[in-house]
Formats: C-alpha cells, sequence, structure tokens
C-alpha cells in the first residue's frame, strides 16, 4: 500500500500530469453540462394533471363527443378556405402580409371563442430540449392556424400551464419580463411569477400561460421602450407576438428577419404592428430562428436561424387555432 | 531575492495568466459577435478570473520564493479553482448568449471555492510545517 501511495505521489509529481488529468475531466464536465442544456431530452411529468379549469373538459364526455363529430362535419361543409383566409361558423382568420421597416410581416386576424385557442407540445410530451417543428406539431393536432410559442422547453424554471394542465410551478430567473395569462373566460392578463404561485393561477381560472415577454401592449398602449430588448438580442429580428383586441377577437404577428429580403423587427416596431391592429395587450413570443407561421399545413414565412438558409426551427410548443 | 529558477517560474506564470487573460476576452468579442448581439456578464467577466486569480497567486509566489518546489500542491489547487470559476463562466455565457436560461454554473462556483479554500489550508499547514521544521533546527 505505501509503495503504491509513493509510485502514485511520484507519477503525480511529474511535469504536467495534474494540469493534462483535471483539464481532460474539466472538459468532459463543461461538454455533458452543455449536452445537458442544449442537446439531450429530459422528460418530465407534470405537477398536476387536473383539468378542472380547461374549458377543454365537458361532463358528459361521450354525448359531446357524438355532438362534436356531427357539430365538426356540418362546420366542415360550411368551411370556406382560400390562400390566406378561413371561415367556418365558429372560426375565421383572415392573413394579411405587409411589410415593416422592409420586413415581412404576417398578421393573422383570428375570430373565435377562446376555446379554439389552444397550445400543443412538441411530440406531445412535456420535457426540456423535447422539440418538434411547429409545422409538424400544428399537423398532430389538426391545426388550422398555428405559431410557434414560448419555448419552455429551453429552461428549467418558469411557469408551465398548457390547456389547463400545470407542468411546472418554479418562478423564473428572469420575472421581470412578465407571463401572458388566459383565463377560462377569455380574459387576457400579464402576471409576474414572483408575485403569484402557479397554484393561484391555476385556482384563478388560468388555462394557458406565456413566459416569454416582455410585454408589448397594455391597455393599448405601447409599454416597451425603443431600446427595450428581450435578452440582450439584437436590435432587429424574426419575432413572434399574439394579443388580443377584445374578447373572441386575437391577433397573431410573425415576422421574417435575417435575410436579405426582411431586415427583421426590434420589439418597438412590433408593438407598433399589434397597436396599429387594435390590439389592448399584446405580448412578444420566443423569436429568431423559432418564429414560424403555420396555416392549414403549410409554413407561410421564411423561418430561418442564421440567415443562410429557409428552415424550421424545432421548437418545444406551439400556439394555435383548431378543434 | 530571487534565484534565476524562480525568476524563470515566475515569468512562465505571468505570461501564463496574461494570456489567458487576453485570451479570453477576446474570446468574449468573437463569441458576441456570432450571436447576434447577444450578450452574457458571465462571458464578458470570465478574464477576470486568471487575471485576479494570478495576481494573488504571483503575490504567493513571490512570498515563497525560496521553496516554491514545495508549494506544488497549493499552485496546483488555486489553480484549478481558477480553471473552475473560467469554465462556470463560459458554460453559463454559450446558455445565455443562446437565449436559454440555466444554473449551470453553479455546480462549478462550489467546486472553485472549495479548491480555493483547499489551497489556502494547503498552503498555511506547508508553512506551519517548515517554520517547524526551521526551528527544530
Amino acid at each position: 500500500m505505501k509503495r503504491l501511495f509513493g509510485k502514485l505521489n511520484n507519477f503525480f509529481r511529474k511535469p504536467f500530469v495534474y494540469a493534462v488529468i483535471f483539464s481532460l475531466i474539466l472538459t468532459g464536465c463543461v461538454g455533458y453540462s452543455l449536452l445537458a442544456v442544449f442537446v439531450i431530452p429530459s422528460y418530465e411529468t407534470a405537477v398536476t394533471y387536473a383539468k378542472t379549469n380547461s374549458y377543454l373538459v365537458t361532463e358528459d364526455t361521450e354525448e359531446s363527443e357524438t355532438e362534436d363529430v356531427e357539430t365538426t362535419e356540418e362546420i366542415k361543409a360550411e368551411t370556406i378556405i382560400t390562400d390566406s383566409t378561413y371561415s367556418d361558423e365558429n372560426i375565421t382568420i383572415t392573413i394579411t402580409t405587409k411589410v415593416v421597416n422592409d420586413t415581412t410581416v404576417y398578421i393573422c386576424d383570428i375570430y373565435c371563442s377562446i376555446q379554439y385557442l389552444q397550445t400543443a407540445l412538441a411530440n406531445s410530451t412535456y420535457g426540456t430540449n423535447v422539440t418538434e417543428k411547429t409545422s409538424e406539431i400544428a399537423d398532430s393536432v389538426g391545426a388550422i392556424l398555428a405559431i410557434n410559442g414560448d419555448f419552455y422547453g429551453a429552461n428549467k424554471k418558469g411557469y408551465v400551464i398548457k390547456n389547463g394542465v400545470l407542468y411546472r410551478d418554479t418562478v423564473r430567473n428572469d420575472s421581470e419580463y412578465g407571463d401572458l395569462v388566459v383565463y377560462s373566460d377569455g380574459s387576457w392578463d400579464i402576471i409576474y411569477e414572483d408575485e403569484i404561485s402557479a397554484e393561484e393561477l391555476m385556482e384563478d381560472g388560468v388555462v394557458q400561460l406565456f413566459a416569454f415577454g416582455p410585454t408589448l401592449v397594455y391597455d393599448g398602449e405601447i409599454v416597451v421602450s425603443e431600446d427595450d430588448e428581450v435578452d440582450r438580442s439584437m436590435t432587429n429580428n424574426p419575432r413572434t407576438a399574439i394579443g388580443i383586441v377584445e374578447d373572441g377577437h386575437y391577433v397573431f404577428v410573425v415576422s421574417d428577419g435575417r435575410t436579405d429580403e426582411s431586415e427583421g423587427l426590434s420589439l418597438y416596431e412590433l408593438a407598433q404592428v399589434l397597436e396599429d391592429c387594435g390590439c389592448t395587450l399584446a405580448y412578444n413570443l420566443d423569436g429568431g430562428g423559432s418564429s414560424t407561421l403555420v396555416f392549414m399545413g403549410e409554413v407561410i414565412n421564411k423561418p430561418t436561424t442564421l440567415g443562410n438558409g429557409i428552415k424550421e426551427r424545432e421548437v418545444s410548443d406551439i400556439v394555435y387555432i383548431g378543434y | 531575492m530571487f534565484t534565476s529558477d524562480t525568476k524563470t517560474k515566475m515569468t512562465h506564470s505571468l505570461v501564463g495568466y496574461f494570456g489567458t487573460t487576453v485570451f479570453l476576452f477576446v474570446f468574449y468579442l468573437v463569441y458576441k459577435n456570432f450571436a447576434f448581439g447577444e450578450d452574457s456578464e458571465y462571458m464578458r467577466c470570465a478574464f477576470m478570473a486568471p487575471l485576479f486569480g494570478g495576481l494573488i497567486i504571483m503575490t504567493f509566489m513571490a512570498l515563497t520564493s525560496k521553496g516554491m518546489r514545495k508549494y506544488r500542491l497549493f499552485y496546483n489547487l488555486w489553480n484549478s479553482g481558477i480553471a473552475l470559476v473560467v469554465a462556470g463562466c463560459l458554460t453559463k455565457g454559450v446558455v445565455e448568449m443562446s437565449g436559454r436560461d440555466a444554473d449551470c454554473h453553479i455546480p462549478y462556483f462550489i467546486a472553485a471555492g472549495v479548491m480555493f479554500l483547499a489551497s489556502v489550508a494547503v498552503f498555511f499547514g506547508r508553512l506551519s510545517y517548515r517554520q517547524k521544521k526551521i526551528e527544530q533546527i
């Protein structure tokens, strides 16, 4: 034992042995840390599966399912679809394309009951680094219109409430940006995670929560300054935002960016677009390469991450209009 | 005051710490340039670890000039602490500049704290041992 210890001691006394071994171990640790953050999927369980606040739950499930099939078939018969519009008995969507500050912006005017504004998770699975293209998620749920969501899966903290289910109740580090909440009665509001617990939000009737930000328009006024930026990101970027004009009238906005054709929008320019649409409340969602707009199964905008190719980025969740 | 061997070691150390400091700052500027304007305080301040850690260690080197070899474990532990702080800052910086949020830097900072405390304990333990030896003589 003494001899072994002596040999080890002599080995580590050799020049650079300790440095090389320590460097290899440290490099391995850093590599694993980065893989855990960016690549390795982590499938997690929801805090609660109780859908007590979901407007999607009905008491007489069997009867309502039959009614839903009949209603859906009736609705399909009356549906009018063009390249940029959709209309049936319950949902009306109009997509307008305009150029703002050398950037192509897609504005979706949506008239529907709040129950048709839903969210969906990548691979129908909750967890970090669980991702899928917006168009694929949209296809899996039969979305009429879909945009990327708040990419909850990029972070380990922050409330996650989707379709009335509470998945995560830890407070996000940048809670000062505020979260957009949608209540079961159709009202929208901005809350701050360090001021109210996730359980209280569920008790208050929150069915959807978006944790990205910042808030762009509140009470009809632009609340983001011309210097505000999301996590100090570049001024002009592809953007995604969601807003409400009044109960039953919602707006989705997606802009291109990082290309020769479209420079991108600053947060203030994005807020101006939503204010011009008449939004009383508007909120910024994940932008950059995540910004994607899907209508009737087709990607409408030009999503790009580095500006050197049009390609969808895989995201963790979407917001969609559908049955 | 210093032997030529000591001067050589200190010069090498000075070059190493200064070079690492400059490299980390330049790395931050280059990375920021390709990060679509994203920024991170952790990556921006990573260069401070070898800068201040090096200044402190150079002071210790000056104090222990006559027996630097006997303090090798102290230097290894101290430099390990600096490396861990840098690793934590860079990891957190990469995550922040991608737009994400994760507390991946905390284990590195905790390990660095342990290394720094261990190195100081080893230093004073070694110093005390040498003083006793001198007194015996």
